[in-house]
């Protein structure tokens, strides 16, 4: 069993940004046809989604929510002891990202920086994951950043995913309130058999000089080693069943019900998907904010980004407690409950800017003074 | 108990497509052929077997069943 419960410490903000460069599922009818393309938006709720530049990285798009945060809540940038960032979407083989942002974000050298490897999962996961390295420490404040952009590793060809993931970031600030009445809590679950079922099998260590070249494959779409292959028909079954048995599970440890909760907001996997589980779950889908239809599924920044869409606006204090699930990618799923005043939720953030400096195309790049 | 009946079957199968009329769709339907057939479709037909069955069928199995009656038969193995 992996659950989680703690005391004490609260989620005091959080920010999510997008790339400012915007598509539509219209671009594509030239490519994939009108008639399937209609379809795909009328089943999935997908319209629109963003797209990072060349250079642009989920670290880009964390870097931007995070330092908002620090800027908004005027936190002291050297009491951060801990930064984590969850990401598959990594600016290097090697340094973490997590310490580039670290530098970045001019934090001080007392911080415990680290990378975690998860995507759809990564808002859930990292959520246990600092609040535990905050309760075995003397951690005040602690910054989680999640980031994904799937637009780069998916096949512009493939027709199963070219539409369905955007890119996208978010990041959360964390306080040691000492208040037993801030409660976080979360139930997190692997099933490494279907490692296959979302994979991007070149490029790391397995097969690091994998062939470039497209192929056909089976399911009719061309794609290279190096672009993300999905198992839709096993994702969506593993979905429908694990996803909602694991919620139920979370609400029947905690004692609790759907309706102890404000909002519920689920991964943006796809509007079908959400449909299903709101059904199967017996939530109001009013209690279920979507941001597929403009953001698309950004994997990691999903929850953050839907959150802050339908938040960021809203004026006064008021404490929402959410219901959060993130599932996906691994195959790696969890469940998390936690209150944020609605004031320190900030709208979503648009951004160009990239981390010029970290670009190394050449040895005169990596020998320029920074 | 679920007790399948296979002409249900068909009907809730059927019932997954907006163009194709219900009076095609036969056990012998060979759904694959179909014009309206897509893989988001298959996905329809997941979630309809786990909803009135309450049995989770596998990508493969829609696959590589060719009848409405394969699948069928699929499903009423594990109910």
């Amino acid at each position: 069993m992996a659950f989680f419960k703690f005391e004490g410490i609260k989620i005091n903000a959080l920010a999510a940004s997008v790339p400012a460069n915007k598509f539509t599922t219209d671009d594509f009818k030239g490519k994939f046809g009108c008639d399937f393309v209609e379809k795909f938006s009328q089943k999935t709720g997908i319209k629109e989604f963003r797209k990072t530049s060349q250079y642009q990285t989920a670290s880009d798009l964390g870097y931007a929510a995070a330092n908002h945060i620090l800027e908004q809540q005027q936190i002291d940038r050297e009491s951060i002891g801990v930064l984590l960032f969850v990401a598959h979407s990594t600016d290097y083989r090697r340094p973490a990202t997590a310490c580039v942002l670290h530098k970045r974000l001019g934090l001080n050298k007392n911080c415990y920086a680290v990378d975690m490897n998860l995507g759809c999962s990564a808002f859930v996961y990292g959520l246990s994951t600092i609040c535990s390295l905050m309760q075995c420490s003397d951690t005040k404040y602690a910054l989680l950043i999640v980031g994904e952009t799937m637009t780069k590793i998916t096949s512009p060809e493939d027709r199963s995913v070219a539409m369905l993931f955007g890119d996208g970031g978010g990041a959360i600030l964390l306080e040691k309130t000492g208040d037993k009445s801030d409660v976080v809590q979360g139930l997190m679950k692997t099933d490494g058999t279907g490692y296959r079922a979302i994979i991007a099998p070149a490029g790391g260590s397995r097969n690091m000089h994998a062939p470039t070249e497209m192929f056909d494959w089976e399911d009719g779409n061309a794609r290279t080693l190096y672009n993300t292959v999905m198992n839709g028909d096993d994702v969506f079954g593993f979905t429908i069943s694990d996803v909602p048995k694991t919620i139920k599970e979370f609400l029947a440890i905690t004692e609790t019900t759907v309706d102890d909760y404000d909002y519920c907001i689920l991964h943006q996997a796809n509007g079908f998907i959400l449909k299903q589980l709101a059904k199967k779950l017996k939530i109001d889908e009013a209690k279920i904010p979507i941001s597929l239809d403009r953001y698309a599924n950004t994997s990691a920044a999903a929850i953050p980004i839907t959150i802050s869409d339908a938040f960021g606006n809203t004026d006064g204090a008021q404490n929402i407690k959410f219901l959060m699930s993130g599932f996906g990618v691994g195959l790696s799923w969890g469940v998390a409950s936690a209150t944020i005043d609605v004031q320190n939720i900030y709208p979503i953030i648009e951004t160009e800017e990239y981390f010029a400096e970290g670009v190394i195309n050449s040895p005169e790049d990596y020998y320029r003074d920074v | 108990m679920i007790i399948m009946e296979l002409n249900e079957f068909v009907a809730h199968f059927a019932e997954q497509f907006e163009e194709t009329d219900a009076s095609v769709f036969t056990p012998e339907t060979k759904y694959h052929d179909l014009e309206e057939w897509s893989s988001l479709i298959g996905l329809s037909i997941i979630a309809m077997v786990d909803d009135e069955y309450d049995v989770l069928i596998k990508g493969n199995d829609v696959k590589n069943s060719v009848t409405i009656e394969d699948l069928f038969n699929i499903v009423k193995e594990r109910v």
